[in-house]
Order: C-alpha cells, then sequence, then structure tokens
C-alpha cells in the first residue's frame, strides 16, 4: 500500500459535521449515537459502552442480543459489565481480566486489548475487545471516562449471507448454500448432512465454487469470502429478489426490521 | 434493553465522541454520505479506499464518487454514486460491487439509510446513508499480539494463521515464512490443536469471525509481505 499523504483536509472536512449534529442537544446526541451504533450491527460486532466503574450505558442490538443470552458476559443487577456468576463465586471486573490477560509494552499503546470469554453453553468463547489506552489507569486518555467494548460472538449466524453471495459471484441456490455453510466453518461431511445432499453431489458444488471465486483450497475460498463481505449480515433473510437496474446490486428487504427500528426510534423520541 | 439513559456520570456527547473515535479500528472502510454524496464521516480504512482512488474517490468538492478521478469527466461517476445511494434509500439497504480501474478485485459496498426520522430530528435537510466498505485485496489480519494472547501461539504460528487468512496455501506459506513445506505441516497441527478446529478452512473461518474484523494491532497495516518480515533472531520456533 502506497503510503500517500495523509489527507488532513478530508479528515477535517469529514469530523467537523458530525459532531457538530452532537452538540445541538441531548436528543439529537442521542438519537447519532443510536443510529451510530446500529452501523455495528451491520458488520455483526457487539458494541458496548461502559464509564469507568464498567458500568453499562448503552450498546447495539448484537451487543443486546448477545447479553440477554447471558453465556460469557452479562449485564449485572448493578449494571457492569461482567463474566457472570462463576462457580467459584468471587468475579474480577472484566477491565482486570483484559489487563491481566494482556501482555503489552509502553511503545505500543496503539493496540487492543484482547480476552475470550469462556461460555457456559460450551460455545466457542466470546472475544471481548477493548482499546488498550482506555485501560491504563497512568495514562488519562484524553478527559474522557467513557471506553468502547466490541464484543464478537464467532458462533453468531451470519444472516441473509447466502444471498449476497449468490448475487455476487452469481451462484445456485445450492452453490451459495454450501459456501455459507463452509463460512460458519462446517466441513464438507457436515455440509452434506446439512443440505441432505451426496459427497459427490457437495464436491460438484464445491468445484464450480471454486471456478466461480478463482480460489483452490477451502480454506481460499472461506478466506476469499470473508474478505470480499466481512461478516455483512442484513436483518432479514431475503428469498425473493427481484432484478435491478444496477447489475449485482441486492436490495435487503424493507419490511420486518425497518417497522421495528421506526418503532424504536419513535419510542426513542418520546423518551 | 440495557439502555441506560439516565446516567448522570457521563455526557451522551463523550459517548458520541468514543463511538465516531471506535469506528478507527474497523478494517472494513465506513463512511456516512448525505443523500447527494457529499462525506460526511470517513474511517481510517475508508479514507484509505478514497485516497487510492481505485474504485472510488471524492471529487473537488468532497464529494464521493466512483471510478477514477483523473480519467473521468466532472460529474459523470458523482451520479453514479447518487443513484447508489438513492436506490439504497428506496430499498432501505443494499449489497453492491464496484468495479476498479486498476483491475484489482472489485470493492464490495453495503449501503443502509439512515431512518427516516433521523433527519426530522437532527434538523438535517437531507437523510444520510451508512456505506461499509470491503476492499478484498485488503490485508485482513488479527495482529499477531492478539492472535498470540487469545490462542497461546507462539510467533510462526501466529505468522501462519495470518497467511491463512489472507487466503495464501501451504506452499505459499513454506515461501513467505522461508520454511519446508513439511515444517509448515506440523506447525499448522499445532495450530488446529490449539484452536480446536480439524482443517484449514474451519481455521480461516474461526479467525475471521473471533476477530469480527475489527484491528488489534498497530493503526497502520503494512504491506502484506513486510507484516510478516521479523528479525532472524525473533523467529520462535
Amino acid at each position: 500500500m502506497a503510503k500517500g499523504p495523509q489527507a488532513e483536509p478530508r479528515r477535517m472536512a469529514a469530523s467537523g459535521r458530525l459532531p457538530s449534529l452532537g452538540t445541538s442537544s441531548d436528543l439529537i446526541t442521542r438519537f447519532l449515537l443510536r443510529e451510530l451504533l446500529e452501523a455495528y450491527d451491520l458488520v455483526g460486532i457487539g458494541v458496548a459502552i461502559v464509564d469507568t466503574q464498567q458500568r453499562l450505558l448503552q450498546s447495539n442490538r448484537v451487543a443486546d442480543e448477545i447479553l440477554a443470552r447471558r453465556d460469557g458476559l452479562e449485564v449485572m443487577l448493578d449494571r457492569t459489565l461482567s463474566a457472570g456468576r462463576r462457580r467459584g463465586g468471587v468475579t474480577h471486573g472484566l477491565f482486570d481480566q483484559l489487563r491481566d490477560a494482556t501482555i503489552y509494552y509502553a511503545k505500543e499503546q496503539d493496540r487492543m486489548a484482547i480476552l475470550a470469554m469462556p461460555r457456559p453453553s460450551g460455545k466457542r468463547p466470546l472475544t471481548v475487545l477493548v482499546p488498550l489506552a482506555n485501560l491504563l489507569p497512568e495514562q488519562p486518555h484524553s478527559g474522557s471516562s467513557t471506553t468502547l467494548v466490541f464484543i464478537v460472538d464467532p458462533e453468531l449466524p451470519m444472516k441473509g449471507m447466502a444471498s449476497h453471495v449468490q448475487q455476487v459471484y452469481r451462484l445456485t441456490a445450492a452453490e451459495s448454500q454450501l459456501a455459507t455453510l463452509l463460512m460458519q466453518g462446517h466441513t464438507l461431511p457436515e455440509c452434506c448432512q446439512q443440505m441432505g445432499i451426496r459427497r459427490s453431489t457437495a464436491a460438484s458444488h464445491l468445484r464450480q465454487l471454486f471456478n466461480k471465486t478463482q480460489a483452490r483450497t477451502q480454506g481460499q475460498l472461506v478466506s476469499a469470502l470473508f474478505r470480499r463481505f466481512g461478516l455483512v449480515s442484513s436483518p432479514v433473510s431475503s428469498t425473493t429478489l427481484r432484478p435491478t437496474a444496477a447489475s449485482k446490486t441486492l436490495a435487503f428487504p424493507p419490511p420486518k426490521n425497518d417497522s421495528q427500528a421506526r418503532t424504536f426510534a419513535v419510542s426513542f423520541i418520546r423518551r | 434493553m440495557p439502555t441506560l439513559l439516565d446516567c448522570k456520570s457521563t455526557k451522551p456527547t463523550q459517548w458520541l465522541n468514543t463511538v465516531v473515535a471506535a469506528f478507527d479500528w474497523l478494517q472494513a472502510g465506513f463512511l456516512i454520505s448525505s443523500a447527494t454524496g457529499e462525506l460526511l464521516f470517513a474511517n481510517d480504512a475508508a479514507g484509505q479506499i478514497l485516497e487510492s482512488k481505485d474504485g472510488l474517490a471524492l471529487d473537488e468538492n468532497g464529494r464521493v464518487m466512483t471510478g477514477q478521478t483523473d480519467s473521468t469527466p466532472n460529474g459523470g461517476c458523482v451520479g453514479e454514486f447518487r443513484a447508489m445511494l438513492a436506490a439504497a434509500q428506496k430499498r432501505n439497504g443494499l449489497i453492491l460491487s464496484v468495479t476498479r480501474p486498476s483491475g484489482r478485485l472489485p470493492l464490495t459496498l453495503t449501503l443502509r439509510p439512515s431512518h427516516p426520522e433521523a433527519a426530522a430530528v437532527t434538523h438535517a435537510e437531507e437523510s444520510a446513508v451508512f456505506v461499509l466498505i470491503h476492499d478484498p485485496e485488503r490485508p485482513a489480519h488479527a495482529g499477531i499480539a492478539g492472535l498470540r494472547e487469545l490462542y497461546g501461539l507462539t510467533l510462526m504460528e501466529a505468522r501462519l494463521a495470518n497467511f491463512l487468512m489472507q487466503g495464501k496455501t501451504i506452499e505459499d506459506c513454506a515461501g513467505l515464512l522461508g520454511i519446508r513445506r513439511t515444517t509448515v505441516k506440523m506447525h499448522l497441527q499445532n495450530l488446529y490443536g490449539k484452536t480446536g478446529v480439524q482443517r484449514q478452512s474451519e481455521l480461516v473461518s474461526l479467525m475471521f469471525k473471533t476477530f469480527g474484523n475489527i484491528r488489534c494491532g498497530a493503526r497502520e497495516p503494512l504491506p502484506i509481505d513486510a507484516m510478516f518480515h521479523v528479525p532472524d533472531q525473533d523467529i520462535a520456533c
């Protein structure tokens, strides 16, 4: 990647606009905040804003879903974010755990502190990420007393992924289903079982997938798909797709989520 | 739902700044555009994509446009991006590919309009559209340090895992790491053991899903080949 001149004008122009919206009133700020947090729903990442006592102030929908399951990470009665009560009894604060788990050097503070939260259900641990600079008590970070906690659930279902993959690579329904199952980390035999197809059929689908994505191994295929789509999730999985004007486009179906979102927005304004 | 708006200890404005600053931790590009294509906000990754002027760029008025700045007459490409925004607002969300003049893999754009109420609440004349940009050619990496801490990997195992995330094959990895194919296989077996997977595709999937496209390491991601260059004495294997 060519290291071009950092476009300061670009950032100035861009960031100049947004906070100015936020200064006008609390209501606007809160609305904007909610909107921005929801952007993280698109990438399937849970985001929580916590204060220095690790109390939860605000979270996005993905985080809400993860916390509601109380599996690995939950909100306690005093609203602190915590691993929940373990058999031993004593619970460490989340930030203490993160600090303990992270090996860092004074020079490298521009990084994430990262922690795997084991889950009682036996599912893959949740990944909790917090900017390291926010955890270091001796480094008061520019007067801000809130910090952001990213929560990633490796077992989050990838809603709507199959249809995105199908549209962009022009796959058949079976091919895109196989591609999505492989993205979710299933092995080929597992895929056969889930799709109810024979091994030879799966192999021929796989060959087609390799052709269309120019991958040579399953690992490459999965890598290519993730790099192309990330963890993009559309709120509702779509079944019927109308052909669109621009090529290779795909619409999220408006219905359910939008009305939910709207209801929320309205209730939000009223509050 | 744990929304806590009655908390007196901090101001929502602060929370907003926290959230805005946090977008720079995303490896995917994220930008907010007005309905007419004016750039309102771009995170680090989106800024780099716009600066490379390959698929998406900014015109002199700060409007997002598709294609290349230099080769196209003013206006045409701005119109194309505006059409995408309009389509996204009409359908309440859109995913599409944007081809690139350089012939690199196309960008994947996910567009989501802000709530209709947002414009009313914020008294903005026009609504905004959130645009998420995935560039398949940008190195997606979990960060060596993050991998080592999360799974207790050795440096070599972490570098191998990172290469596999980029879509490298075992042969590629052997070449890039300067070790033999059999040694790569051995490291791979250890990787499987530590992460609890059985296959390469499963490993790649786990890495992407575990890190959720969040940057764990330094702000400036290095070019893929330089990223793995480590002085000889540091290689632990």
